[in-house]
């Protein structure tokens, strides 16, 4: 009959059990034949999976794996750079339309307005800046203005999904 | 530059030195193939999952933030990878979930004496081709990659006394179904 559970030869061969219940396993090891059979059999089981050789793979991963990683790169960094460059044309277009705007005020503010009192001079521009600049958002205003941005969207998210799609297949083409 | 640990290879790779991740992949590829290879039990799938791998490593170095060791961090990307993999391929999740002991008592795909010259180093490797994939992880794991049981609960996001228990049922599988079979004098 079994003394030892599975459970406890396990945790002898592996070395969880404190030094008087290993003691005490030792112990009925050497009395009970079926118990150090069963033992000894899981120990071999335990060795022979210890030496278990690791696999090998293809001497050229490596390169594979890197072109892909050098490849990965360079795509993130053209989107980057694409990113970049229709901020920056978006930004230009808005600091032109703001730089027409303030032109045309200050203009016309000079024509009509001019009294040599800095502070109401001030204040005066900046309301005929801001009635200009809510010329934009007047209903005929905003239409050519909401048209002309979303034009650009369309243009750029255009561009910009076809560049993901090509850094995708350059991606996959160098499996 | 291969004597360096792989936290000194990971900083030069955030420096920008992306040829130094190299270094860290013939480190690792043979050891994450093992493991990948016995969870896929398919070895084209088993490269393409190491790339994809290794890939996901390598742009989530940034997250890495040596919590703990990077092996394990690695092993845990590389075994998440593989199994989202076998799942996407819809495999017959009863493989995945089914008791060892379940396994080995089907022993039609068990067929141990078709190979000739058999020994017991042929015999277990066989048995880690076709257990399920859960078991043959975490027995790869823990012999081949050579991981601690707190280590292989990290990585398979199990508690530690279910790794125990795990690897116990394994190896008790294995010895029963010597013995069941009377494998004994054959394979020693």
């Amino acid at each position: 009959m079994n003394k030892l559970s599975d459970e406890l030869l396990n945790r002898y061969i592996d070395g969880d059990l404190d030094s008087a219940a290993q003691k005490e396993v030792a112990d009925i090891l050497t009395d009970s034949f079926e118990d150090r059979s069963r033992y000894q059999l899981l120990l071999t089981v335990h060795e022979q999976l210890k030496k278990t050789q690791e696999e090998f793979i293809s001497d050229t991963f490596t390169d594979r794996v890197m072109k892909k990683v050098f490849a990965r790169k360079k795509a993130q960094k053209e989107q980057r750079n694409f990113i970049l460059a229709v901020s920056s044309i978006f930004v230009f277009f808005f600091l032109i339309i703001i730089g027409v705007v303030v032109f045309t005020a200050f203009n016309s503010h000079v024509e009509s307005h001019y009294t040599q009192n800095y502070t109401h001079d001030f204040i005066s521009l900046l309301k005929n800046v801001g009635s200009k600049i809510l010329l934009i958002f007047s209903p005929k205003g905003i239409s050519i203005f909401g048209s002309i941005l979303s034009l650009g969207i369309l243009i750029t998210g255009y561009f910009f999904f076809e560049n993901l799609k090509s850094s995708r297949l350059k991606d996959n083409g160098v499996h | 530059m291969k004597n360096l640990t792989d936290l000194e290879i990971i900083a030069s790779v955030k420096r920008g030195n992306q040829t130094d991740y190299a270094i860290i992949i013939d480190r690792y590829k043979n050891k994450a193939f093992s493991l990948v290879k016995r969870i896929l039990k398919n070895e084209m799938d088993a490269e393409e999952v190491l790339q994809d791998a290794f890939l996901r490593a390598f742009n989530g170095l940034n997250s890495f933030k040596q919590e703990s060791k990077f092996s394990t961090w690695f092993y845990r990307i590389v075994y998440n990878t593989a199994i989202s993999r076998v799942n996407s391929k819809k495999r017959k999740i009863e493989n995945e979930t089914a008791s060892i002991d379940d396994f080995f008592n089907l022993e039609s795909h068990l067929d141990i004496r078709t190979t000739e010259n058999i020994n017991f180093s042929s015999f277990i490797t066989n048995m880690l081709e076709k257990i399920p994939s859960n078991y043959s992880a975490l027995l790869n794991l823990f012999y081949i990659n050579g991981m601690s049981c707190e280590e292989i609960s990290e990585i398979m996001n199990i508690s530690v006394s279910n790794v125990k228990v795990m690897l116990h049922r394994s190896r008790n599988a294995l010895r029963d179904y010597i013995l069941k079979n009377d494998l004994l004098k054959e394979l020693i």
